[in-house]
């Protein structure tokens, strides 16, 4: 090294020296300290205001997870991110949320019909249509490209729309990018008119796009309604977390209706809303990441819905069906029959639970840690000390292992009794 | 003992075992094995380098603090301020006196602690930086911490506005 460029070297190293040290710590360490700060809200608040790199760093820290206290705050960050997205695409702050969560909401909010409505805002600012993954379909990727283009053309009003409005969209779209000749999916079906061609070859293509998530649905959805397959598209968004406990504001309908736009969640807390079989077998078509859920006083709650929820979902590591009073054994054969991996199981207070559905589960997953039946009158004592000597805690009395927040089970030391 | 040079050229000596609680000098000594030639810790004073050494001193015989720490990051708790009071709990008195320093310090040390991979200092230090900042309006936090306001008027009015609905 000569002499001009180690003086070079020892003056930036000074002039380094000289900033505040606040200025000199690296990224990766601010990121640390504000995951610190990140449950007390105002202070992390505080801290992106304070200066341009503080901002930088701090802001997806707060925007990962939002804590609301008034229902006006919820409206706020609505209107906010609304007021970011122009054009179509997803605003820079609607990719940052990974959990949306009410429940720091006063109850009387969360009961407000109105948080549905800007549920349903927030969630739209932040989905964007998945692309199409051709591939595992076999088709060429130019074709699905060139129809995934015109898919996307229809794409904003996609919610309730009439045959006929979609089929002259249709038409327009297509024959704006000339994908007549080279539509692999209308190619294999050959079709008269050619308006007609067009119309059912992208319906077709929702359908398809459909089969690449669910793998299995495709049969299924042709005995469905044209306005369900408009609905159909792949959503996907930075979305991870959803908590609705106890949010009797976001109605069953609403939330029916967002369910293809929730299919990148992998935690969802739905306890205590009031939720039906009907909901939770919509939900499950679309939620195929699902990882967690909790379904906690669901009094509406039958086996049916348990079982439509463990066909889809096969992913499902925590289940809480913590006191779903109408909860028998065939949703605990379900549970072991479809399940790959759970690891942690709440029935609770379900007294149509007996040792038959408990030994089912208690056998059927190595990775079993938990399966709390506190309070279940048709559970014995003796299956009770059997799922002791298999180190599974059989009563817990902390809704811990169910948390949106924890992203790992912690294995639970002792039964509590 | 191994010898240290400090960024201002000087040599700092420190009982082998008392320094290898930082993981940059564990790799280096193993790497190039005992040598008598100074380890340069140029991004380190020498006021700083001493604290970190008293540090590492106090905590000679704690094997178990080298283990990796258990990840604060991902594992978060639904309970606010509970992490952090949980681990203020955890630190012992040598702990608490040892952060009552100038918050230019403690980055400075923050710096030196992530330089030279010393994984709970880091913490340490950066639960007291947490800790300060509870409570504290902007114009608060920028006093303690000596942080110049760079936003341009209409920036400063763009991210209030951006992050309204936090307020309260």
């Amino acid at each position: 090294m000569d002499i001009d460029t180690e003086r070079t070297v020892s003056v930036t190293r000074t002039l380094f020296l000289q900033q505040p040290a606040c200025s000199r710590v690296p990224p990766e360490i601010l990121l640390q300290i504000f995951a610190l700060v990140a449950p007390n809200q105002a202070s992390l608040r505080a801290c992106i205001l304070t200066c341009r790199q503080w901002n930088l760093v701090g802001t997806p820290v707060l925007w990962r997870r939002p804590q609301f206290h008034h229902l006006s705050s919820v409206e706020q960050f609505a209107s906010t991110l609304m007021a970011y997205t122009s054009g179509g695409g997803v605003s820079h702050y609607a990719k940052l949320v990974e959990t949306v969560s009410f429940i720091t909401l006063p109850e009387v909010d969360r009961n407000n019909p109105q948080l549905a409505t800007l549920l349903d805002t927030i969630i739209n600012c932040m989905v964007v249509p998945k692309p199409l993954v051709a591939p595992s379909l076999g088709i060429p990727a130019g074709g699905w490209a060139k129809h995934s283009g015109c898919r996307n053309l229809l794409l904003p009003p996609v919610i309730k729309r009439s045959r006929s409005l979609s089929r002259n969209n249709n038409s327009s779209g297509c024959s704006n990018s000339g994908c007549d000749d080279e539509d692999p999916v209308t190619a294999t079906r050959p079709l008269s008119a050619t308006d007609l061609q067009l119309a059912d070859g992208d319906s077709t293509t929702i359908e398809a796009t459909v089969a690449v998530s669910t793998g299995q649905r495709q049969v299924e959805l042709e005995g469905e309604t044209v306005l369900e397959r408009q609905v159909a598209t792949v959503y996907t968004s930075s979305l991870r977390q959803l908590d609705l406990r106890f949010c009797k504001g976001v109605r069953n309908y609403s939330l029916q209706r967002l369910a293809p736009r929730l299919a990148s969640i992998n935690v969802l807390n739905l306890a205590g809303g009031l939720r039906t079989d009907i909901t939770i077998a919509k939900l499950s078509q679309h939620m195929t990441d699902l990882r967690r859920i909790s379904l906690a006083w669901t009094s509406n709650l039958t086996d049916f819905g348990v079982s439509e929820l463990v066909q889809r979902c096969k992913d499902i590591e925590a289940l809480d069906l913590t006191y779903c009073m109408q909860i028998e054994d065939t949703s605990m054969l379900a549970i072991a029959h479809n399940l790959h991996s759970l690891a942690a199981l709440s029935v609770a207070y379900c007294a149509g639970v007996t040792d038959i559905g408990v030994r089912e589960v208690a056998t059927k997953f190595p990775g079993l840690q938990i399966v709390n039946v506190a309070k279940c009158l048709r559970v014995t004592d003796r299956m009770r000390r059997q799922l002791a000597q298999r180190n599974i805690v059989y009563a817990c009395d902390s809704f811990d292992p169910f948390s949106i927040y924890r992203n790992k089970l912690q294995p639970r030391a002792k039964n509590i009794q | 003992m191994i010898k240290l040079m400090t960024a201002e050229g000087a040599v700092i000596s420190v009982e082998r075992d008392i320094i290898e609680q930082s993981g940059t000098i564990r790799n280096i000594l193993s790497d190039v094995g005992s040598t008598d030639k100074p380890i340069p810790v140029p991004n380190v004073s020498g006021p700083i380098l001493s604290k970190i050494i008293e540090y590492c001193r106090h905590h000679r015989n704690e094997p178990s603090r080298r283990q990796a720490k258990e990840s604060h990051g991902p594992e978060e708790s639904d309970s606010s301020d509970a992490v952090i009071q949980r681990a203020i709990e955890q630190m012992d008195e040598f702990d608490h006196q040892f952060c009552r320093v100038d918050q230019g310090t403690l980055f400075d040390i923050m710096l030196a602690a992530n330089f030279l991979d010393i994984q709970p200092l880091l913490d340490l230090a950066g639960y007291t930086v947490a800790n300060m900042v509870k409570g504290k309006s902007v114009e608060e936090i920028r006093s303690t911490f000596n942080i110049k306001n760079d936003f341009t008027p209409e920036e400063e009015e763009e991210v209030l506005r951006e992050n309204a609905w936090c307020e309260n």
